[in-house]
């Protein structure tokens, strides 16, 4: 039987993933100007490929048990686009002809998921909210 | 054999089936960022006759009396079932998906308003029978 409790744990994978979404955009930004990483590049811009998972349930309402499903972050990709390339002839970085590879990341590109990832955030809070209010009628059956 | 339970037992059914539907939805809000996700809804199995909608059947007295599909009268079926589908009317993003957080709230919000309707309803059945277990004393 699917009820309020595994309503809560498919809206709380929803949750977690957005907010790992949040993590991958704050280190996409804080790293926006990094020209080494540990592999010798310049920084490539991250992104969380999400996955759904279904919950297997029983229910006297609907025989399809795939209708609800919960989120996993499949894997964290990395962007393939070219970085942009700035003559910067001083730069410890600069290549032989004094460019530097400036890392992949748009940052107005990296505000808009921030601020959808945020959206997405909230409205699982919401449909938390929601299941947390019927539960309560379901308990004041009665009174 | 009709018992002094038998208005709640439908209700009962009702209450399932919008948890289950918001489950259902749930799900879909959690998927707005998941690469071809396609959103699934839930609609009421069509339970065929206007008396399992009441949930009540009138006892048939006489042989020219309407009856469901010429059952004698009783309790009708009072489970309520639902089916599945595809809600892609929002159209794909990009990546494939379909879901739309505004769509998706606001059927959240109207499942929402139906479950509680339900549970007054079922209250306001349950003061009732308790009006009567305590002698009309209120």
């Amino acid at each position: 039987m699917l009820g309020v409790f595994s309503a809560l744990e498919v809206a709380s994978s929803g949750l977690s993933a957005e907010r790992v979404r949040m993590n991958t955009i704050a280190g996409n930004l804080a790293n926006a100007r990094t020209t080494r990483t540990e592999k010798g590049t310049p920084y490539k811009r991250l992104d969380p490929v999400f996955e759904a998972i279904p919950v297997d349930h029983d229910s006297s309402i609907v025989d399809d048990r795939r209708a609800v499903s919960a989120v996993r972050v499949a894997r964290i990709a990395e962007d393939p686009r070219p970085g942009q390339m700035v003559y910067e002839p001083g730069h410890p970085d600069a290549n032989a002809q004094g460019y530097v590879e400036y890392p992949n990341v748009n940052v107005v590109e990296e505000m808009v998921n921030l601020i959808t990832a945020s959206r997405a955030y909230e409205a699982g809070v919401t449909s938390i909210e929601t299941i947390k209010q019927m539960a309560n009628s379901a308990i004041s059956l009665g009174r | 054999m009709p018992t002094v339970f038998a208005p709640i037992d439908s209700l009962h059914g009702a209450l399932d089936y919008h948890l289950e539907r918001h489950n259902v939805l749930m799900s879909n809000v959690a998927h707005v960022d998941t690469p071809g996700f396609r959103p699934v809804d839930l609609k009421r199995v069509d339970p065929g006759s206007f008396d399992s909608v009441l949930g009540v059947v009138m006892a048939r007295t006489d042989g020219a009396h309407l009856g469901p599909n010429g059952l004698p009268g009783g309790t009708a079926d009072t489970s309520v079932r639902g089916e599945t589908f595809e809600d892609l009317a929002a159209g794909a993003g990009r990546d494939g998906n379909y879901v739309s957080l505004d769509r998706e709230a606001a059927k959240v919000a109207s499942n929402h308003i139906r479950y509680d309707v339900v549970s007054a309803i079922a209250s306001a059945e349950l003061k009732q029978l308790m009006f009567a277990a305590n002698d009309g004393k209120g």
